[in-house]
C-alpha cells in the first residue's frame, strides 16, 4: 500500500530515475511533450503504486509533473499559485488512484484533475469572469465569428515565426502564458490542453465535458486572442 | 435579416478546420481558392499556423531537484 512508501525513500528512487534517465535518447532540456503511456501500461503503473511500489510514485510525479506546472501556470498566470495546484492536484492524483479504472489514459485522468483543481480555484477565488473574449464576440453566437481578417491585419508587421528560437527566449515564454492566463477560463483551458499540451479535440471534449464543435470554436477565439496578445509586444520578421 | 457575410469573413471562420486538418475536399478548394487571391488572409492563415507551432513547441516547466524532492516529501506525507 501507499504508506510502504517513506520519505526517505523518496531520495534514492529520484537518484535512481535520474540515472535511468542520463541514457534516455530525451533529454531533459528537450521540447519534446512526454508520450502517453498506453492503456495497458498505465494500469500496470497503478497496480505497481497500489502495490506500494515507490518506483510507480516517482514514475507518475517525474513523468507529469513538468507538463502540470506548465499547464498550472497558465491557468493562473502565477508560479506560486501553480505551484500549490501542483501539490493539490498529485495530493489528488495519489489518494484516487486506487480508483482509477484505465476507462481513461492515465495522461487524460490526472489532465482531468489538474482542469478541476483549476476549476475550484477560480471558484474560490473569482477572479477570472468565466465571460467571452472581449473584441472577439460581440453579440454573436458562440457559433459565429465576428472578426474581420484584414481588420485584424491592418498595421500588423510581417509576421514569420521562428519557433525554435522563439522558444529559447525566457522573455518571450513568460509574456505567452501571460497572454493565454489573461484569457477568459473557458478559452484559456482548451488551447492549454489542446496547443499546448497536445491533447486531442476528442480528449479535450472529454475531459472538459463539452461537445468537439465547442472545443474547436473556443480553440479558434483563443488562438485569435494569443496571436492579437503577441502582437501588442513582438514584432518578428524573417 | 440575416445579413450576408463578405467571403473574408467567412475564410476566417473556417480556418480552423484548416489547422485542425478536418478539412473536406470541397471546402479545401473553396478556401484555398480564397486563400490564393487575397493576400490578407492568407497571411492569416500563415500566422495561426506560426502561432499553433509555436505553442506546441512550448516546453514543460522545469523544476528544481530540491523542489521535487521536497513535493515528494510532502505528498508521502499527506497520503
Amino acid at each position: 500500500m501507499v504508506s510502504k512508501i517513506s520519505p526517505g525513500k523518496v531520495k534514492a528512487a529520484g537518484r535512481a530515475a535520474r540515472e535511468r534517465a542520463k541514457g534516455s535518447i530525451i533529454k531533459k532540456k528537450s521540447f519534446e511533450k512526454p508520450v502517453g503511456r498506453d492503456a495497458r501500461a498505465d494500469l500496470e503503473l497503478v497496480k505497481r503504486f497500489r502495490e506500494g511500489d515507490l518506483g510507480a510514485f516517482d514514475s507518475i510525479f517525474e513523468t507529469y509533473s513538468g507538463p502540470l506546472l506548465g499547464f498550472l501556470t497558465r491557468m493562473c498566470g502565477d508560479p506560486e499559485d501553480a505551484k500549490e495546484g501542483l501539490q493539490d492536484t498529485f495530493l489528488s492524483v495519489f489518494r484516487y488512484l486506487k480508483d482509477f479504472r484505465g476507462e481513461a489514459t492515465l495522461k487524460n485522468w490526472i489532465f482531468k484533475i489538474a482542469v478541476n483543481a483549476c476549476l475550484k480555484k477560480k471558484r474560490k477565488m473569482e477572479a477570472q469572469p468565466c465571460g467571452e473574449i472581449e473584441g472577439i464576440r460581440r453579440g454573436k453566437t458562440e457559433s459565429e465569428d465576428s472578426v474581420h481578417p484584414h481588420l485584424l491585419s491592418e498595421g500588423s508587421p510581417e509576421w514569420t515565426l521562428d519557433p525554435e528560437k522563439l522558444m529559447l527566449d525566457g522573455e518571450f515564454r513568460r509574456y505567452m502564458v501571460q497572454g493565454v492566463a489573461s484569457m477568459p477560463y473557458i478559452y484559456k483551458v482548451v488551447i492549454n490542453l489542446r496547443d499546448f499540451e497536445g491533447f486531442s479535440t476528442q480528449d479535450v471534449s472529454r475531459i472538459l465535458g463539452i461537445q468537439e464543435s465547442t472545443v474547436k470554436v473556443r480553440l479558434h477565439r483563443a488562438r485569435l486572442y494569443l496571436k492579437d496578445w503577441l502582437r501588442k509586444r513582438y514584432r518578428v520578421t524573417d | 435579416m440575416r445579413r450576408k457575410r463578405d467571403p473574408c469573413s467567412e475564410v476566417i471562420q473556417k480556418m480552423y478546420l484548416f489547422l485542425e486538418e478536418e478539412r473536406s475536399e470541397s471546402l479545401c478548394e473553396n478556401l484555398r481558392t480564397h486563400l490564393d487571391g487575397c493576400e490578407a488572409c492568407a497571411k492569416q492563415y500563415k500566422i495561426l499556423e506560426d502561432l499553433v507551432s509555436l505553442c506546441q513547441r512550448f516546453p514543460p516547466e522545469e523544476i528544481p531537484e530540491d523542489q521535487k524532492q521536497r513535493m515528494k516529501e510532502a505528498l508521502l506525507k499527506a497520503l
